[in-house]
């Protein structure tokens, strides 16, 4: 890990976590109150 | 294995694994969908004769808008064509299942009901068919989202939803805008 510096795991790891976090609350708060379908 | 080579394979696997965890919350997430909250991809396979849809059958002008079966069955027949839904406005009341069917005698498009997850594709020689429970009342805005010709952007429809106790069929069992 010399030359992979840690704060390019940390950017990676934030940017993953906020799109999930992003699809979790669209998931949340518009897809399931918009009611069933099939 | 040099330590530098070492430490790449255990960040390696630490990124599968948290791709792994990802992956499975919104696999999880889309099946409780489905189990618990009944929200599924439309998949109603049926065809019908593109040609002669609005000559016999079930959707002839007569048969279309919402219609109550002798069984309480709620169906609303709409066919979209270059550039209108016929009928531009159907009732339905709120808080019961109803069915949406829909077909198309020329090119393809496709529906939203505004705030609700009504979305299909009308492809011609196919019956689009949607099952849903409509909980807000009022006006909701059914725009074509297929671009289907040069007036596609003119092309939409109106859901009316009304509380139960206004949703009142005529001796036929059909209800219109019209008649409100």
């Amino acid at each position: 890990m010399r030359e992979v510096p840690r704060g390019a795991f940390a950017l990676a790891a934030l940017t993953t976590g906020l799109l999930l976090a992003g699809w979790l609350l669209v998931y949340l708060f518009v897809f399931l109150p918009r009611g069933m379908v099939s | 294995m040099p330590i530098a080579e070492e430490g790449i394979v255990r960040s390696e696997l630490r990124w599968a694994a948290i791709s792994i965890g990802v992956v499975s919350v919104i696999m999880l997430a889309i099946i409780y969908a489905g189990l618990v909250h009944h929200i599924n991809p439309p998949s109603n396979i049926e065809t019908i004769d593109p040609k002669t849809l609005h000559l016999t059958g079930e959707f002839t002008e007569p048969n279309l808008g919402t219609r109550v079966a002798a069984d309480g069955q709620i169906t609303s027949r709409i066919v979209a064509t270059q550039f209108t839904f016929v009928p531009r406005c159907i009732v339905l009341p709120a808080n019961r299942p109803v069915t949406l069917r829909f077909a198309t005698p020329d090119v393809i498009h496709g529906i939203l009901v505004t705030g609700t997850n009504v979305n299909t594709m009308i492809v011609p020689g196919y019956v689009s068919q949607v099952h849903t429970v409509f909980t807000r009342t009022g006006d909701l805005l059914m725009p074509c989202h297929e671009y289907c010709g040069l007036g596609h952007s003119e092309m939409s429809a109106t859901v009316r939803v009304v509380p139960p106790g206004d949703f009142k069929p005529n001796s036929q069992g059909a209800v219109s805008c019209d008649a409100r």
